[in-house]
């Protein structure tokens, strides 16, 4: 427990030796009363008169000094200090990037459970979050460690995480894991024979369970005309493709023939998404390219806007060592504001019933 | 109206004595003597209007305990049932407060007398120290004097006094009033201090109870005794008796409580 106000402990310990100090003075001068009949009264010596201590003294002096002390604890606005301990939030990234398995296994095998475990998308939302969190275990630690378990690839970071970050007062302890492959199956429709669209799959290490793409290659048939290229992700396939028709109205446009038609739209389904193309690739090995490798790697990444190819980078040192910064567990009244509050009812509550008890007490001795 | 003392030749008759030399022939028995041919005065009891005045004492020590059980409140309560039962009788009463400035009410048989009584006795607190004496030395005292006091001024001039009224032919009713705190004060040490007398301050210590009950019994004592020896009728109120059971007690002694 500490207080808010401590000097009025002091005062009131002065005060109650005080009270201690009057109580035996007063008990060793026995009081006056009128009686006119004192002239009966035997003639003893003073000695004679000092008063035995009785129960009643000794209860009235308690009540005395614990009233006085009592209102000085009340006056010192005690607030209950949170135990010694440090809790633990821990931030899974579950963003595309990041093994989920392995976040599960680091998460499993930390030594001792964490307080809370928030899933994250990003670093920014995931801090946040952190903050939050902290606030409501505030009363039951007095610093709060944070981890983070992710291969912090490039995708958890936007403009906005430095200073978030920098928000946090102490160190982030981070727990690497591997940067997943792009786990999800590609189920392709007409696909062309030739197995070339197989063969980029296979280059760009598709494979194994996760949101499933639905890429439908136009069905082999007359193409309406041809175009001179496809471009995606930054990159463009320069070559002859036969083109079929694809409104843009049927799904969001991921893909763009270099007149800027859209080239493959992409519709959200229950699970995963539909990509219809618009194209074919040639017979060549353009796929195979560089800038086909790269505007296949799009048709088949992670359904939803906003993908980049460097959303999977691996963590790099620098960018580790900026998200873990330094210092000690982040303490809990350097997060946020001071939830506790100060204990004053009681105590004075105790005090006045205290003082009634006193005065009962006075009035009954005689 | 009450019987008076004197034997007189009211009508109603009472006794018999001896013609001696010197007295009323006009009260001799004729019958008798021509029955017996002795001479024999015929006698009645007179009756008489006895003037009555109350002598409440004032002073410091009737202030206790304090509160409506104090001595003085028990000795005003106790003035106005006899102020009202010698009206009734239709004998004059009157008040005297023996006290510094003590309000005095002449004896008197107006109807508003005992109201009179009650209103002086309201207005005063008793203070300083007693005037007894000086009240029983007044030469217009009515033949009934009833002194209401604690007596712990032992003045040997009142018991003077009222032997002097005595003689005089009158009579003097001394009502003790004690406290009920003086005959049993608390077990608790304190230092008694004498209202009257800031001189007398004598520790009081629970050991010592016996001894003090001992002396205050022993002082009452030989102070009844005096004043009965001195002719007096005296009748000791505790402040805790109701007033009205004291009072049957000192009007009619003869009659159960």
């Amino acid at each position: 427990m500490t207080f808010l106000f401590p000097g009025w402990l002091v005062l009131a310990g002065t005060a109650a030796l005080a009270v201690v100090a009057l109580h035996l003075l007063n008990r060793q001068r026995v009081r006056e009363r009128p009686f006119p009949t004192a002239r009966f009264v035997p003639g003893a010596s003073v000695r004679a008169v000092s008063r035995t201590l009785q129960p009643t003294d000794v209860a009235l002096l308690f009540l005395r000094v614990a009233t006085v002390l009592l209102i000085g604890l009340a006056l010192a606005r005690p607030v209950g200090t949170p135990p010694r301990r440090t809790a633990t939030i821990v931030l899974a990234d579950r963003s595309p990037a990041t093994d989920s398995a392995a976040v599960d296994r680091a998460v499993a095998r930390m030594p001792s459970p964490p307080d809370t475990v928030i899933a994250m998308k990003g670093l920014s939302a995931g801090i946040i979050s952190a903050h939050q969190a902290a606030v409501h275990l505030s009363a039951g630690a007095d610093s709060v460690a944070l981890i983070v378990v992710s291969a912090v690839p490039a995708g958890l970071w936007d403009a906005a995480t430095a200073s978030i970050r920098a928000s946090w007062p102490g160190r982030i302890t981070v727990v690497p894991v591997t940067v997943a492959p792009i786990r999800f199956p590609v189920v392709m429709t007409d696909a062309p024979a030739d197995g070339i669209v197989r063969a980029a799959l296979a280059r760009l290490g598709r494979r194994g369970a996760g949101e499933t793409v639905h890429l439908r290659w136009p069905p082999p048939g007359q193409p309406s005309d041809t175009a001179t290229g496809v471009y995606a992700a930054g990159a463009a396939m320069i070559g002859r493709v036969p083109r079929w028709p694809v409104s843009a109205e049927s799904g969001r446009a991921i893909a763009w023939f270099v007149d800027g038609s859209p080239a493959v739209v992409e519709r959200p389904l229950a699970q995963g998404c539909e990509r219809i193309a618009g194209f074919r690739p040639d017979a060549g090995d353009g796929l195979l390219r560089a800038a086909g490798l790269r505007v296949m790697e799009r048709l088949t990444a992670p359904c939803g806007p906003g993908w980049t190819p460097d959303l999977y980078d691996a963590a790099d040192s620098v960018r580790v060592a900026l998200l873990a910064g330094s210092g000690g567990a982040a303490s809990v009244r350097a997060l946020g504001p001071d939830r506790t509050r100060p204990i004053m009812l009681l105590p004075l509550l105790l005090a006045m019933l205290l003082l009634g008890g006193e005065r009962t007490l006075r009035r009954r001795t005689p | 109206m009450h019987r008076s003392r004197v034997r007189g030749a009211a009508p109603e008759f009472s006794e018999y004595r001896a013609f001696r030399q010197g007295d009323d022939p006009r009260r001799l028995d004729w019958k008798l003597l021509g029955r017996t041919d002795r001479v024999f005065l015929r006698l009645a009891d007179d009756r008489a209007i006895v003037g009555t005045v109350l002598v409440v004492d004032g002073s410091a020590s009737m202030d206790f305990p304090a509160g409506r059980q104090s001595k003085w409140h028990v000795a005003s309560r106790f003035a106005i049932a006899l102020a009202q039962v010698a009206h009734q009788s239709g004998d004059p009463v009157g008040l005297i407060i023996a006290g510094d400035d003590g309000p005095l009410v002449p004896p008197r048989t107006r109807r508003g007398v005992v109201s009179e009584i009650a209103s002086a006795l309201d207005r005063t607190m008793p203070r300083g120290r007693s005037t007894l004496s000086t009240c029983l030395t007044r030469t217009e005292l009515p033949s009934r004097v009833v002194l209401l006091s604690d007596f712990l001024d032992d003045d040997p001039d009142v018991l003077r006094a009222a032997t002097a009224h005595q003689a005089r032919g009158g009579e003097v009713l001394a009502l003790e009033v004690i406290a009920r705190g003086e005959l049993e004060p608390s077990t608790s040490p304190f230092t008694a201090v004498d209202p009257e007398d800031a001189a007398i301050a004598r520790p009081f210590a629970p050991a010592a109870a016996a001894d003090y009950r001992g002396r205050f019994a022993e002082w009452r004592s030989a102070t009844a005794r005096r004043w009965r020896a001195a002719g007096a009728r005296w009748i000791e109120i505790v402040t805790d008796e109701p007033v009205a059971r004291a009072a049957r007690r000192v009007v009619a002694p003869g009659m159960a409580p």
